[in-house]
């Protein structure tokens, strides 16, 4: 409903409600101040008039004079709202009685100094006491009707809905002088606007009169209307340029059918240079196929020189080790030779011969030639000398046998290993560190290398053994050339190679960790590459064959180092998974 | 014979016992006023001096009030405690505040009043015409109800002042 109205309805109704509102909101207010200050108005002057009266009834009280408090009674005749007044004596005699309504018939009430004042209705009753030096002799009632407030608040209500009224016309009508000063541009705009819309006529302007929010909304419909204007005459033109331009367009179209044709020829032709594009494409993608097997294969050969290497770096370090084993051989068959050469045996058979030549009389000879009774002392120290001989020889041939059983022992551990190639079988990780340890021993002993080893206790794997030595020994190998190498820069060094095995979760790990020359950071990532060596001696495909080796073997190999001198630790990582024995 | 006799000197017993009753009623009512008279005299402390703080009522000549004026004495007036006297020796009368002149000194009240006129002492009295003779407050009776005149100037000369009210009930001013 209220949406249907005019801006000026909408505006004059708000307005008029609002108005009502503070208005009314503010006679209401204005009227209870009023009644509730005339009613205090109307008592307070009651209990003056009660107290004034009172006073001047003291001495007719105090002289039982009835005629003159009642002619002070009647005097309260002049004030129009008390109806009724009476005095009643301190023993509750009524003194005096003064009725003025002639409708109704009052009492006077009990003595009573307590309360000063009733309000009954229409009707209030004020008591004022009468003293005499300050005692109370006795008491006044007046009772007047509370009419004069009622006449008063409904003449004042009258007042205030006249004015009320009148100012909400005097408001209304000012106020739509005001509305039409105000919407009167609008209304003009809405009609240029329905003007424009109907008759399409962008020439048409509305007046712009204030400076006011509607000036600019007038100003920017006007500058709105400019600008249809123009874009609707550039609009136009541009209508008949595109006629021009589709007469064109469509000659174009006739000669680009025919170029159609031509290019059409053009890429059945390209799509037949394309087909056999293709075709040699597919050769070319069968050689690269061809190529890369062949590079496959030359892959497996340097694979299997590596690993022959390897295999040669184990023969090498058996025979290194044969050698310096054969060495002391030499040494300890040197040794007893000497000690042969120098034996006292022949002093005996010096001894046998005197006695042989004395053999007819043995005792003879011993008890009295000079010579004889030399020869139990001389045997006595021979036999000395050869139990010493025969000790020192034991000693030697003892070592000599236990330097043949170590050469039989690592040819035989090499000839298991050589043996065991390819073939996975049930292996202990420490006795496998045992044995390229024993390859390596004699270097080790060498160069004062002191070895710890730090073996937790794991389960027995499926491996291929062969592999796994190999890189063990290659991990070794290179610890002690890299111990070797610190040694020779800095003699003080504490030598130390530490092997640890442990078990993580799903994988185990040997780790050799050396206090050696170390690795520059730079170099850690070409460690593995093939043909990268730092040593002169070395051939560069060793930690690149072990790689390759762990690879095969399901693991990898990391490598640890903090730098040049602050030693090495390479790890090689086997899954245990697969490698398990399972019972 | 007799028996009327009886009667007659019953009924006379009566009434004797009538009149004095009433006798009692209208002096209790004068006595009472006599006190409401001191409320409505404006008292300076002045005159409180000689009596040494009390307010003394003196009944002179023969007192007709018995015990009513004994019974008010416990009141007080203007604060102070009352002091009754009773006297026929006019010599005594110099420290009372209020005199009430009996009938009984009819004769020779004027003289003996004029020859000691004394300050703030007020004179009241059932004399005829006492309030025009030299007294200040005189009992009259205007149809059965007591009522009183009074004699403004003679008060004022002993420096008495009346509070308008009471003036206002007297019967006649002088």
């Amino acid at each position: 409903m209220f949406r249907k109205l005019s801006i000026k309805s909408k505006l004059l109704t708000v307005y008029i409600v609002i108005t009502g509102l503070v208005l009314g909101t503010a006679f209401v207010i204005i009227m209870s101040i009023n009644i509730n200050s005339s009613k205090t108005n109307i008592i307070s002057g009651l209990k003056v008039v009660g107290e004034i009266v009172a006073d001047r009834c003291a001495a007719p009280l105090a002289f039982s004079d009835v005629e003159s408090a009642n002619s002070n009674l009647r005097a309260l005749s002049s004030h129009s709202s008390i109806v009724y007044a009476c005095i009643r004596t301190t023993e509750n005699e009524q003194f005096s009685e003064y009725n003025l309504d002639v409708e109704e018939v009052f009492q006077c009430d009990d003595y009573n100094v307590e309360v000063p004042l009733k309000i009954n209705n229409y009707l209030i009753d004020i008591y004022s006491p009468i003293y005499l030096e300050g005692q109370p002799i006795g008491v006044l009632q007046i009772k007047a009707r509370l009419n004069e407030l009622t006449e008063r608040t409904v003449k004042s209500i009258k007042i205030s809905m006249l004015v009320f009224v009148g100012l909400m016309v005097v408001s209304v009508v000012v106020s739509r002088r005001v509305m039409d000063l105000i919407i009167e541009p609008i209304t003009k705009l809405k009609d240029v606007a329905q003007n424009v819309t109907s008759n399409q006529d962008y020439s048409l302007r509305a007046n712009e009169s204030s400076n006011d929010e509607i000036g600019v909304l007038v100003g920017s419909f006007n500058n709105m209307l400019d600008q249809i204007q123009e874009r609707d005459n550039s609009l136009l033109k541009e209508k008949e340029k595109a006629e021009i331009s589709a007469e064109s367009a469509r000659q174009y179209a006739s000669e680009t059918e025919k170029i159609n044709l031509e290019l059409e020829i053009e890429i059945r032709e390209r799509s037949r240079i394309e087909d056999e594009l293709s075709d040699l494409n597919e050769t070319l993608e069968d050689k690269v196929v061809e190529r890369t097997a062949e590079l496959k294969e030359l892959n497996e050969k340097i694979g299997d020189v590596a690993r022959s290497a390897g295999m040669a770096e184990v023969a090498s370090g058996v025979l290194h080790n044969v050698g310096n084993v054969l060495n002391s051989v030499n040494v300890s068959a040197s040794l007893i030779r000497e000690q042969v050469r120098k034996s006292k045996v022949e002093n005996l058979s010096r001894v046998v011969r005197m006695l042989d030549e004395h053999r007819d009389d043995v005792p003879g000879f011993i008890g009295s030639d000079e010579k004889g009774k030399q020869i139990p002392k001389f045997l006595s120290l021979l036999s000395d000398q050869l139990g010493a001989e025969k000790k020192l020889m034991y000693k030697e041939l003892d070592d000599l046998s236990k330097s043949i059983d170590h050469i039989k022992n690592v040819i035989s551990m090499q000839q298991s290993y050589a043996g065991s190639v390819g073939v996975r079988e049930k292996t202990s990780l420490s006795d496998l560190v045992e044995d390229a340890l024993k390859i390596n021993l004699q270097g080790m002993q060498r160069h004062g290398i002191e070895v710890v080893k730090e073996f937790e206790k794991i389960p027995m794997l499926y491996l291929d053994k062969h592999k796994a030595l190999q890189i063990v020994i290659n991990l070794i190998s290179n610890a002690k050339n890299a111990i070797k190498d610190e040694g020779e820069k800095d003699s003080e060094k504490e030598k130390i190679i530490t092997i640890i095995i442990s078990k993580e979760s799903e994988q185990v790990s040997i780790e050799v960790k050396d206090t050696g020359i170390g690795i520059e950071p730079g170099d850690i990532k070409h460690l593995f590459e093939y043909g990268f060596k730092k040593r002169r001696d070395g051939h560069g495909y060793g930690l690149h064959h072990s790689a390759i080796v762990a690879n095969e073997l399901g693991g990898k190999i990391t490598v640890k180092s903090e730098g040049l001198g602050k030693g090495a630790s390479f790890r090689l990582i086997m899954p245990i998974e697969g490698n398990v024995e399972h019972d | 014979m007799s028996r009327i006799l009886v009667v007659l000197v019953l009924m006379q017993v009566t009434m004797f016992a009538i009149a004095e009753t009433k006798v009692s009623k209208e002096y209790q009512l004068k006595a009472a006023y006599m006190l409401n008279f001191a409320r409505f005299i404006y008292w300076p402390e002045e005159a409180f001096k000689v009596s040494s703080g009390m307010f003394n009522i003196c009944v002179y000549g023969e007192s007709p009030f018995g015990e009513s004026l004994d019974k008010l004495s416990t009141k007080k007036i203007k604060n102070k405690n009352i002091n009754l006297k009773y006297t026929s020796i006019p010599e005594e009368l110099n420290e009372c505040h209020i005199v009430y002149v009996s009938i009984s000194k009819e004769s020779n009240y004027e003289e003996e009043f004029n020859s000691m006129p004394r300050m703030y002492m007020l004179t009241v009295s059932d004399i005829k015409d006492f309030s025009a003779k030299g007294g200040m407050i005189e009992f009259i009776r205007v149809k059965k109800r007591i009522k009183f005149n009074i004699n403004v100037n003679k008060s004022q000369e002993a420096g008495i002042k009346y509070r308008s009210q009471l003036l206002e009930v007297a019967e006649q001013l002088r």
